[in-house]
């Protein structure tokens, strides 16, 4: 095959592909934004919550080592738990798996970093700042204590009324947005930043299933930021949503919680079983078994993973008939796990696996998953379930899973992939011990908790009396809580003494893998972008590593003198066009450290600060956006092979109408839980719907708001057209009809708002108020969002960088009003024709 | 030649017909006590223009096959099994339809509940695999097939059709028909009144055809693929299931026009909604996830052929 590029190579090239790429240096370096940076300073945060977490454990154990203990008090041990539980799961499992998405993903699709570099900067310190100052809670007796799933009404206003509670709804609640940022990136940045010719059948399965895992989010995470907002509104203004006897449900709280607590499992679960996908391959030296299979397992688990949730609730009382019905289901899910697990055996029995360090951990993972998933099977049979449901059993079980599934293959990740990182590998004896420490620390601590759970011993509580007969066992699990600590502890020696993070290069390809993060590179990654013919690049197409290293293949420097990635279509990967991305910024931290101070204040019930630093977050996102959209700055670049690339485009082949269109997913499935929030509020008042006393309006105020919310919709087709035409007829027609838009959205909201008002309905007096004001509050948090993008946008327009070709600013205000404006009629209808269709 | 085939066709569907108005101008009225067990199998709903719809496109499929084969050799054209699925189908439509489900439905939501799966889920995704558009263009008389294809080339209806068949306008109409029925005043209005009942069920079923094609289709689109199909069956799984999980869980009867006419069948009116809270969720929904992985499995097949095709990028 010809190779696009000719050899020998401008002298300069490289030298100013590199000044490009050229990273801070300093304390300077926390105002880096590339995937590399960003993706080591992620993962090593999360590394932070993991040990801050096991240290709570370890405490808990230490307590529970022997009867009637009295190392912790009983409240001291509420918050331990829950912060436990609510770190390992946020803090510490989503965000690490996102981490190194963010860090191994670019690499591995031959990208020279993620499409939304500021995106991923603002993602992380969002999540390190917030997560610091949840976590710190807990040194001033201020940490949630009502378990990790906080369930109402124990964390309703009346049995939690102190702040604990709101520290855990906000601080999750907005770290769960910078999981949904991450995942948008990682969406986008899968299917658009791929090599040429990486049509989807050679994505790494890694990536297949990082894009399962991003859908997961996109559609999971939604249900749980708004049954946070529900809550927290119940709480700070008294909505009863969850009170019983002012029509609420607290079954309602369970529904959403768990609607993405389930598909949480899997989101762990997935990327951590997609890692031993790709370190099998390497560790046996042939390719990996049955791809099609395993990416139909990873499709059917991400299906399936959103009509299990109901298996968390059997002993909530659910209706006799259906349980069968959910045991069944659950038990389906054994079958694509059971998929995976073939597939690695099928590997390992090609090859000559080497029982490197990282292997050991896949043992480990393989042994300790397949227990978890039969005590899974186990607790998918109803009878059972209701024995041993909240008891330690339930919590061995967890464990196994959670452990077995995600925690072995992420060391089994760090021992393999750390030399892409660094300049020396990890050590293979302490490795070796690390293994030790944990496989046997682990199954030490958590196979007596089946038996501790079977002989009744309940969760969550901080001590037991010594006739019990739980004793022994407990101080077994004790011990080998402290050996499951001692290897993590060794781990961090061996970081430590051997990881030495250069950002560029690592140490070559030790274990001799296939695929592309193992190509040579440096901050930029890849010196040329290769064309790819094969799932195992490395392996099948000779000379590779040379060839791009030496700058052969596309893109051999920078054609613009800036950062720069080739867009390639979803499916095929065909070059599109050339991606200029920004370097380094403060913006998108600061606009992070004001998002997380914003609703930090908030929970300390501090008002007028939290507004400030809002408003900073919000001047701090303005000016990061204002570098973006940067138009057609250069002519189309020459990337090699005669193929000539445009810098810039917009509509639906441009990246950030993508990121724009699964950003509005996101939102459609708030929205959803709320409507889904309201069908089912009434669902449990069939019969007084509205409740007595409250009249229904007429049809007519909600007519004119449907219609107003038409028009304004229309005014923003207009200004669309109008811009198209702004060469001929100027930027006026635009603005005036964007500028008309705004009066309009927000008429239609206030009328809307009034006429609830008007007729007497508020709501905190009952579920059916609660449930319509928060349709419509959500609606007025868009019109609000919007007309700041108005602004913007007209902002823009006025500065001159808006013209009919550099629109894509305007494009994604667009989709947004045309999505809002669907939001709002469908609310209308709901909240005005429902009522009117029941008996 | 012609004049032979034609003269078939028309002995074909006079006896239809026949067939068809027999039993629904014999029927045995309506009985009015809603079905028990034991009246399983006489359980028939032939409701004249149901049955003379269905009756047509059987014979109007027929015809067009039978030309088509007949000129092309058997299995050529349309295959063989694709005439098979579009026969199960068919098969699909009469236990929902004609019996026992109808006339069951009656009776138990469960029955009802039952039918609009198959109406939503079976029904429309073996039809339109079974791709019967061009046997049933040929079964037509020529001047109304002209005619036929006259009308659709007209600018108008192309451009509504691009639209409302695009996979995400067609998830979306197939949701709102699928919510929208099942407020209690539609559902009960539909159980008070066959010709509202009728409305119900063909917006099930034509939205749920559209959408199905829609996600077919999606695959046609090279540049995206089965992905936007995959998006939108997972859309749709994750909505229904959460209709499903409101009927299932909701602690009083939501349509309460069943009074006991389940006691027959052993089940309070709580449990027969219950239970039909769960067909749509459950089964219902692994419908969708089975087709879902289906896509993904025919997506990635088609990806893998042609990168064989046509390897590399540079010529």
């Amino acid at each position: 095959m010809k190779l696009p590029n000719p050899l020998p190579r401008p002298a300069d090239e490289l030298d100013r592909l590199e000044a490009a790429w050229q990273q801070p240096t300093g304390w300077r370096i926390i105002s880096a934004v590339n995937n590399t940076y960003i993706g080591l300073f992620y993962i090593g945060t999360a590394v932070l919550f993991l040990i801050l977490a096991g240290i709570l454990a370890l405490l808990m154990r230490t307590q529970l080592a022997v009867p009637e203990n009295d190392f912790l008090d009983q409240g001291t041990y509420n918050q331990f738990f829950t912060m436990h539980g609510t770190m390992m799961m946020f803090l510490f499992a989503v965000p690490v798996v996102e981490a190194m998405g963010v860090y191994l993903l670019p690499n591995m699709v031959g990208a020279r970093d993620l499409p939304f570099p500021r995106l991923s900067a603002y993602a992380y310190w969002a999540y390190a700042v917030g997560g610091i100052v949840f976590f710190c809670s807990l040194f001033f007796e201020l940490a949630p204590d009502g378990g990790w799933f906080m369930y109402p009404p124990l964390t309703s206003y009346m049995y939690s009324p102190g702040i604990n509670a709101d520290f855990w709804l906000l601080g999750i609640g907005f770290i769960e947005i910078s999981a949904i940022a991450g995942a948008i990136e990682i969406v986008v940045g899968i299917l658009r930043t791929r090599a040429p010719g990486m049509s989807l059948d050679k994505l790494p399965v890694y990536g297949w299933a990082m894009l399962v895992f991003a859908g997961m989010i996109v559609f999971g995470f939604p249900a749980v930021i708004a049954c946070t907002m529900l809550l927290e509104l119940e709480r700070a203004f008294h909505w009863p949503f969850f009170i019983a006897e002012q029509g609420g449900d607290p079954l309602l709280w369970q529904h959403l919680f768990w609607f993405f607590g389930h598909p949480e499992v899997y989101i762990i679960f997935l990327p951590g079983a997609a890692m031993v996908s790709m370190i099998v391959p390497a560790m046996a030296q042939v390719p990996l078994a049955g791809y099609r299979w395993i990416v139909l397992a990873l499709v059917a688990t991400g299906f399936l993973s959103f009509g299990l949730w109901v298996h968390h609730m059997f002993t909530t009382g659910l209706p006799q008939l259906s349980l069968s019905f959910f045991s069944a289901a659950s038990m389906a899910v054994a079958v694509p796990s059971g998929i995976q697990v073939f597939a690695w055996i099928a590997t390992l029995g090609r090859g000559r696996p080497k029982l490197h360090t990282p292997m050991l951990f896949i043992l480990g993972f393989l042994f300790i998953f397949v227990l978890g998933g039969l005590t899974g099977v186990m607790v998918a049979i109803v009878p059972f379930d209701w024995q041993v449901h909240d008891t330690y059993f339930v919590v061995a079980h967890f464990h196994y899973v959670l452990i077995g599934g995600m925690v072995f293959p992420l060391f089994a990740a760090f021992y393999y992939w750390a030399p892409t990182a660094s300049d020396t590998q990890l050590s293979e004896r302490l490795g070796r011990w690390v293994f030790g420490l944990m496989f046997v620390g682990f199954n030490l601590a958590f196979f007596p908790m089946h038996i501790t759970g079977l002989l009744g011993m309940p969760r969550r509580v901080y001590t037991y009396p010594a006739e019990m007969g739980w004793d022994t066992l407990n101080m077994l699990s004790t011990a080998g809580a402290y050996v499951l600590g001692a290897g993590i502890l060794l781990f961090l020696i061996d970081l430590m003494l051997n990881f030495r993070p250069t950002g560029a290069g690592g140490s070559g390809n030790p274990w001799k893998a296939g695929t592309l993060e193992w190509l040579p590179s440096g901050l930029y990654q890849t010196r040329s972008i290769p064309i790819i013919t094969s799932r195992e690049p490395i392996w099948e197409q000779p000379n590779l590593a040379e060839d791009v290293e030496s700058g052969r293949y596309f893109l051999p420097g920078t054609a613009t003198g800036q950062r720069e990635t080739i867009i390639t279509s979803a499916v095929d990967a065909r070059p599109q066009y050339l991606l200029m991305m920004p370097g380094p910024s403060w913006t998108a931290m600061l606009a992070a450290v004001g998002t997380a101070a914003f609703f930090m204040l908030l929970t300390v019930k501090l008002p007028i600060p939290a507004v400030i630093c809002g408003v900073f977050a919000v001047a701090m996102v303005v000016a990061w956006l204002w570098s973006t959209d940067p138009g057609p700055a250069f002519p189309p670049q020459d990337v090699g092979g005669g193929i000539t690339l445009p810098v810039y485009v917009t509509g639906s082949t441009s990246h950030s109408w993508w990121a724009m269109v699964v950003l509005l997913l996101v939102d459609g499935s708030i929205f959803a839980s709320l409507i889904f929030a309201y069908f089912f509020l009434w669902t449990v008042n069939p019969g007084t719907w509205p409740p007595e006393g409250v009249e229904l309006s007429s049809l007519l105020w909600p007519a004119a708001a449907a219609a107003l919310f038409a028009a304004s919709s229309a005014a923003i087709a207009y200004a669309s057209r109008a811009l198209a035409a702004a060469e001929r007829r100027g930027q006026w027609p635009m603005r005036i009809a964007l500028t008309l838009g705004v009066p309009l959205m927000i008429a239609a909201l206030a009328i809307a708002l009034y006429d609830q008002w008007q007729a007497g309905l508020r709501p905190s007096e009952h579920a059916y108020g609660a449930a319509i004001y928060v349709l419509l509050g959500y609606q007025g948090f868009h019109v609000a969002v919007l007309l700041l993008m108005a602004g913007y946008t007209l902002a823009r327009s006025v500065c001159g960088l808006l013209d009919p070709v550099r629109r894509a600013t305007f494009d994604n205000t667009m989709l947004l009003w045309h999505y809002m404006v669907g939001q709002g009629l469908v609310a209308l209808a709901v909240i005005h024709l429902f009522p009117r269709l029941v008996e | 030649m012609w004049r032979k085939c034609r003269s078939i066709d028309m002995r074909w569907l006079k006896l239809s017909i026949l067939l068809a108005l027999l039993p629904s101008t014999t029927a045995l009225a309506h009985v009015d006590a809603p079905p028990a067990p034991h009246d399983l199998w006489s359980a028939w709903t032939l409701d004249p223009f149901v049955t003379l719809s269905l009756a047509f496109v059987a014979v109007l499929y027929s015809i067009g096959l039978s030309r088509q084969w007949r000129r092309a050799g058997t299995g050529r054209g349309p295959k063989r099994w694709q005439a098979a699925t579009f026969l199960g189908g068919m098969l699909a439509l009469v236990l929902a339809l004609v019996w026992p489900l109808d006339a069951l439905g009656e009776a138990l939501f469960t029955a009802h509940m039952a039918q609009h799966v198959l109406l939503v889920a079976v029904v429309p995704p073996l039809m339109v695999v079974g791709a019967p558009m061009a046997p049933l263009m040929r079964g037509l008389p020529a001047a109304w097939r002209r005619r036929l294809v006259g009308w659709g080339r007209q600018g108008w209806w192309r451009a509504a059709w691009r639209r409302l068949s695009a996979p995400g306008a067609a998830a979306l109409l197939h949701g709102i028909a699928l919510w929208a029925w099942h407020a209690p005043a539609a559902f009960q209005a539909a159980l008070a009144n066959e010709a509202v009942h009728i409305a119900e069920h063909a917006s099930f079923l034509f939205t749920g055809l559209l959408f199905w094609w829609a996600i077919v289709r999606s695959g046609r689109v090279p540049e995206l693929g089965f992905g936007v199909g995959i998006l939108w069956m997972l859309v749709t799984v994750i909505h229904s299931g959460l209709l499903g999980a409101l009927i299932t869980f909701a602690p009083m009867p939501l349509y309460p026009a069943y009074a006991n006419r389940a006691a027959a069948w052993g089940l309070t009116l709580l449990e027969d909604q219950q239970l039909a809270g769960l067909v749509m969720w459950v089964p219902g929904g692994m419908i969708y996830l089975v087709a879902g992985v289906a896509l993904m499995a025919a997506w990635l097949k088609a990806l893998e052929r042609r990168a064989q095709r046509a390897p590399g990028l540079l010529r």
